[in-house]
Formats: C-alpha cells, sequence, structure tokens
C-alpha cells in the first residue's frame, strides 16, 4: 500500500471536482452541444472564485505530499517523458487562466474576445489536465492502475464531482434547471456504481461501503427527480454523500497499489 | 556501444545469509528500513501424491536485489524533476539536489529499488558505490559475499564469463525496463506453476 496517501486524495479529487465545474460551466464555448438546458446562466465572478479557491486549496495539499517540497521548483524538468510533469504543467496553466479570468473578471466583460479566448483555454487545459492525470496513474508495472478502471473511475468522478458542485452553486438559482442536473447526477452515479462493481475484486474490504454509499446516493437522486423530496437540503446530503464515496473510492484505488514483480 | 555496469547473482548458490544487504547498509549509513539491496526469500509448491508415492514439488530459493540501473529506466522517464540521471557507465544515480520526494519512481520500479529515505524526505536507491568503481575497487556487496554469489563488471564482459543466465520468477519482462543484471537461476526458479511466494515479505516490504 502507498503511504501518506490522503493528501493525495483529497488533492486529486479537489483538483478534478474544480475542473470538471469548470468544464461543465463553460463547455458550451465549443458549441458541440446546445447547453442550455444544463447551462443558461453564463458563469459569475463568485462561482470561478469558487472554483479557484478549491484549485488552488487542492495544490496546497499536494505540497503536503512531497518530501522535499522546496524542490517542486524542477517539477517541469520532465515534460518530454514524465506524465507528472505534464499533470503539473497542465494544471498551473488550467489554476493561471482560472486566475486571470476571475481577478479581471469585470474588465473582460468588456473585452468579449478576450474573454472567449481565455474559456477556450480553460476548458482545453482542464480536460488536458485531468487526461494528464489519469495517464500518471497508467503505470505498465501497475496492474489495476492499468486496466480500464482507471480511465473510466477517472473521467466519470470528474465530471461526477464537477456535476455535484456546478449544482450545489446554482441550486438557489431559479433560472437553473436543478432537475436535469439530477438526472445527469443519477446517470453518472449509476456508471460509476457499475464500474466499481465490475472491478471491486481488486479492491480489498472497502468497496462495499462505498457501493453502500453510492447506493443511498442512487435513491436520493431518484427521490428528487421524482420528487419524493423536495427540500433542496436532501440534495446537499446527496452532494456530501457522493462526495465522501469518490474521496473513499479514490482511497481504495491507492490502497490497491500492487507492483508486477518484487 | 556504449559502456553498462551490471551485477551478476548466481541464484542457484546464495544461502540468503543476506551478508551483502548488511554491507551495503553498513557502508551507505542507511537508516532503519531502507534497504538499497534486498535479500527475497522464495518458496511455494507442495507435495503430491502419484498412486501410492508422494512426490515434492516445493521450490525454495533466495534472490539478492538491488537496482539494476536498467538500459532503459522507467524510473528516470517517470521523474518529473529530472533527478534520476544515467552516466555514462550505465550507473542510474539519483541527484538529491533536484529530488523532490514525490515517490513517483517508488511506484513505476518493478524491482523495489526505489527506497524513501522519510530523514532525508527523498528517493534514494543503491549507487552501484560509482566511489568504489571510480576508484577501480568491489562495490561492498559483492566484497562482502562469502558464498560468492556475487560478481559485477560491464555487461558484454559478465555475459560471456556467465552463460547460464535467464530471467527468474517472479521478477518481471525484461522488456519494460530493460535491466542491466545477469542471474544465474537456481533449478526451481523458473517454475511459475509452484505457486511461489515471497516468504520474508515483513523484512523487504515496510507497510
Amino acid at each position: 500500500m502507498i503511504k501518506h496517501i490522503w493528501s493525495l486524495v483529497f488533492f486529486t479529487v479537489l483538483a478534478q471536482m474544480s475542473a470538471g465545474a469548470y468544464f461543465i460551466f463553460n463547455a458550451d464555448i465549443f458549441r458541440l452541444i446546445s447547453l442550455e438546458g444544463l447551462n443558461p446562466i453564463p458563469i459569475s465572478k463568485s462561482e470561478l472564485l469558487i472554483l479557484l479557491v478549491i484549485m488552488i486549496f487542492s495544490m496546497a495539499i499536494s505540497f503536503t505530499h512531497l518530501g522535499k517540497p522546496g524542490n517542486s521548483v524542477f517539477a517541469l524538468s520532465n515534460l518530454k517523458k514524465s506524465w507528472l510533469s505534464k499533470e503539473i504543467y497542465f494544471m498551473s496553466i488550467f489554476a493561471f487562466v482560472l486566475f486571470l479570468q476571475t481577478i479581471f473578471f469585470d474588465w473582460l466583460q468588456f473585452h468579449n474576445s478576450l474573454y472567449s479566448l481565455l474559456r477556450t483555454l480553460g476548458v482545453f487545459f482542464s480536460v488536458m489536465f485531468f487526461l494528464s492525470m489519469i495517464k500518471v496513474y497508467k503505470l505498465k508495472t501497475v496492474v489495476l492502475w492499468k486496466s480500464a478502471y482507471t480511465i473510466l473511475s477517472f473521467i466519470i468522478s470528474t465530471f461526477l464531482s464537477g456535476l455535484i458542485l456546478f449544482t450545489t452553486i446554482r441550486l438557489f438559482n431559479s433560472e437553473q434547471n436543478i432537475e436535469l442536473l439530477t438526472l445527469l447526477i443519477l446517470v453518472l452515479l449509476i456508471i460509476q456504481s457499475g464500474i466499481l462493481q465490475f472491478y471491486s475484486k481488486n479492491f480489498k474490504s472497502g468497496s462495499l461501503y462505498v457501493k453502500f454509499i453510492y447506493l443511498l446516493a442512487t435513491i436520493l437522486s431518484f427521490g428528487l427527480l421524482f420528487q419524493f423530496f423536495s427540500s433542496p437540503w436532501i440534495f446537499i446530503l446527496l452532494a456530501i454523500l457522493t462526495l465522501f464515496g469518490i474521496i473513499l473510492e479514490r482511497y481504495l484505488f491507492y490502497s490497491s497499489y500492487k507492483s508486477i514483480g518484487v | 556501444m556504449a559502456k553498462q555496469y551490471s551485477f551478476y547473482f548466481d541464484s542457484s548458490a546464495c544461502s540468503g545469509c543476506k551478508t551483502c544487504q548488511v554491507a551495503c547498509k553498513d557502508k551507505n549509513d542507511l537508516p532503519l528500513g531502507t534497504l538499497w539491496r534486498r535479500v527475497y526469500e522464495l518458496s511455494g509448491g507442495k507435495w503430491e501424491k502419484e498412486k501410492e508415492t508422494w512426490i515434492s514439488k516445493i521450490a525454495a530459493y533466495n534472490l539478492s536485489m538491488s537496482c539494476n540501473h536498467c538500459g532503459d529506466p522507467i524510473c528516470l522517464k517517470t521523474c518529473p524533476t529530472s533527478a534520476i540521471v544515467k552516466r555514462s557507465d550505465g550507473v542510474v544515480l539519483i541527484d538529491s539536489n533536484r529530488c523532490m520526494g514525490c515517490r513517483y519512481c517508488e511506484w513505476a520500479c518493478p524491482y523495489g529499488a526505489l527506497q524513501f529515505n522519510s530523514i532525508k524526505g527523498q528517493m534514494t536507491k543503491c549507487d552501484f558505490c560509482f566511489d568504489y568503481i571510480d576508484e577501480e575497487k568491489q562495490p561492498s556487496c559483492v566484497a562482502a559475499c562469502p558464498m560468492r554469489v556475487l560478481d559485477f563488471g560491464e555487461i558484454g564482459v559478465l555475459r560471456a564469463k556467465y552463460p547460464e543466465s535467464d530471467n527468474i520468477y517472479p521478477l518481471p519482462d525484461v522488456k519494460i525496463c530493460d535491466p542491466s543484471f545477469i542471474i544465474k537461476p537456481h533449478k526451481d526458479a523458473r517454475i511459475e506453476s509452484y505457486n511461489i511466494t515471497i516468504e520474508n515479505m515483513e523484512e523487504v516490504k515496510n507497510d
């Protein structure tokens, strides 16, 4: 088992949540799909600030994993071969773009082309960040991590955690279609549970707890969707449960580390 | 062809005394729990009944493993700070002025070579006693071995000197990292069907 994994767990989950939510807030920039029903309101400065704070917090946590953080200034030295170096690079640029978009938000409203450019860059680097995070764990010497579980789980958890954050932020906004978002959360919860079930034999005991948490969250989302519950605090409970499930599943992922060889 | 220093290990004659492990620890003043050279006791198999006779299909052998100073080191490729470098003589070293202790190389290495030093907060590993070999002396593990099962030298010379070499179970496919080692296998060391396990896990893994 890897030691000192909690800092990695919180860093990866929080960073994915920020990147995933950013993608959802800004994906309409590519105009590939109409997101009017999903995200009818442009992102606000306070919403950007929330994403920025979460991102900065996750980056600060990542330093606690290092044995000698002072040498992290060299972390971009091996961009050619090291996916960890690339992950740090894309994460840094994404955080910087997010920072610029937040700090100069008011000024950017009068400079639409520059604002669109920043949003495009932000979406691009958020995607590159979580894709490079997946590649970091696709080590040929670690059997479970080399499997499709890593790709599927990381992608779904990015969008699930991002959607949870996005919906929580917009929960009390009457213009936002919360039912549609809850439906998407339900679908992603079912997919994530299915992925975990398929690969659960690779995890030690503990996957049962995660499955139970996802089951509870699924029941709550069903209830919200079909209006058995109407209180927004039930959604808050759903959000907390889902996030807790993702964190626990990530802990199991790191705990399942087993290298080939000796 | 570039020079490549390599270790030779004769698994068929190793007694598992761990003198090499202790010599390395002593020379490098390693802290508790850090082993640049590790001796694994591997055993497995069972007794099988054939008609009225019980046949022993037991396997037991030792494996002394340090860093293999690979031809294509996976640790070097994964290190984000480029702290891991390969010398012109093939020895792979860690630059402590650059290592940030992220432990990513530790995950990647299939030989358990990279060891985290919790006092320094950095990764450490076998350095082939490069200070000794630069003075044309033997690495401390090679000099200490009472059974003379360890040797070192340029890989081409070693391959000619010890033609009976093979990769042994449970070491991974050599294509992954192109490790620079020559191993004379124990007669049981190829037998994967014996379900061989590492018996002294508490000695070699710091969980």
